[in-house]
């Protein structure tokens, strides 16, 4: 059946800005990732991806303290590109060249990790929790514990604390050291996808399930 | 941080995610490629007639025969534009929120499901 033609009423005249607005509450609005796996599923449209992709240059940007204007201008591009990519225009996402262009104009990285389904890929959550290298928050400490479990429940976002972004769809974002909040200089490793799957929300089951010795300290 | 494209959600009572997702994924796809052509400014929702407003943030009704959606804009100057879908629903008798809809009465849409959606989540 033809989905039918979407229409929305134009203004007799354009509108100007109004003043300051309300801002929505974060606990009452909910990401769309779940609606747009299930459209990536029925109808492999990539419009999912593109929008996820979106998310992520956004966050990237904002952590580096950088305008849409000033990210284009770094890889060269004009600010509306920017503004286009991170909308997830159209049903194609970015390609990686360009996510690895903004990720280093954000002085971010990107890297893979493999998805949830391979247990190598279960495997290195905790090896990446363990590594001393990552100095998980210096705004708030998290401890370890606290890390793994959030990255166990899934859907939980602190990025109030700067420190780990568990995204919807089962991102990570470490960041490697110093504070994520200051003008984005520090580096970040970037993770994806590390999708925990199972109810195992009890760190400390899911590491002796998974025969791993829970990290010290 | 404001997502791009969101859903107003009431944990355990209100889920318009699943509500425009319940109109079917090719009206969803299509709103949602529309969503994105506003948060990329390729059209201007200042060009747009809203259906409500509420606290300077407006919100619009798109329509897709008899499937309706209505989605709040917000513009910030250090974040962009994002889009919250606030409602959707089908224009028929219904009941949202515990209010009953006839299908036709948008002034009661407007006052008595939207606008308390409108004033939950911009408080």
């Amino acid at each position: 059946m033809k989905t039918p033609r979407m229409k929305v009423q134009r203004a007799d005249r354009p509108r100007s800005p109004g003043g300051p607005e309300a801002k929505g509450r974060s606990d009452r609005e909910k990401s769309l990732s779940g609606l747009l796996s299930r459209l990536d599923a029925s109808r492999k449209s990539g419009l999912g991806a593109g929008l996820r992709a979106g998310e992520m240059i956004r966050r990237m940007r904002l952590c580096a303290n950088l305008s849409q204007k000033q990210l284009g201008d770094a890889i060269g591009v004009a600010q509306a590109r920017i503004s286009e990519l991170e909308a997830g225009l159209g049903k194609n996402g970015p390609s990686f060249a360009v996510l690895e262009r903004i990720a280093a104009a954000c002085g971010s990285q990107l890297a893979f990790l493999p998805t949830s389904s391979s247990p190598a890929g279960l495997r290195d959550l905790p090896a990446l929790i363990r590594d001393e290298r990552l100095m998980l928050s210096p705004i708030a400490p998290l401890d370890r514990e606290t890390v793994a479990r959030q990255a166990l429940t899934g859907d939980t976002m602190l990025s109030s604390f700067g420190a780990i972004e568990i995204f919807g769809s089962g991102q990570l974002m470490v960041p490697l050291s110093g504070n994520p909040n200051a003008a984005g200089t520090e580096p970040r490793l970037v993770l994806e996808p590390v999708a925990i799957t199972g109810d195992a929300t009890d760190v400390r089951a899911w590491y002796a399930e998974h025969g791993i010795d829970e990290p010290q300290g | 941080m404001t997502r791009p494209i969101s859903a107003y959600e009431r944990p355990g009572h209100v889920n318009a995610e699943g509500e425009l997702e319940a109109l079917g994924l090719p009206i969803a796809e299509k709103f949602l490629l529309y969503a994105q052509k506003l948060i990329s400014g390729r059209i201007d929702h200042l060009a747009l007639q809203p259906f409500a407003d509420y606290k300077g943030v407006p919100t619009y009704m798109a329509s897709f025969g008899k499937a309706l959606v209505f989605f709040a804009v917000q513009d910030a100057a250090d974040e962009g534009i994002s889009v919250t879908v606030m409602l959707a629903l089908r224009r028929r008798p219904c009941v949202v929120d515990g209010v009953r809809w006839n299908g036709a009465d948008f002034s009661l849409l407007r006052d008595e499901i939207l606008m308390p959606r409108l004033q939950d989540y911009l408080p």
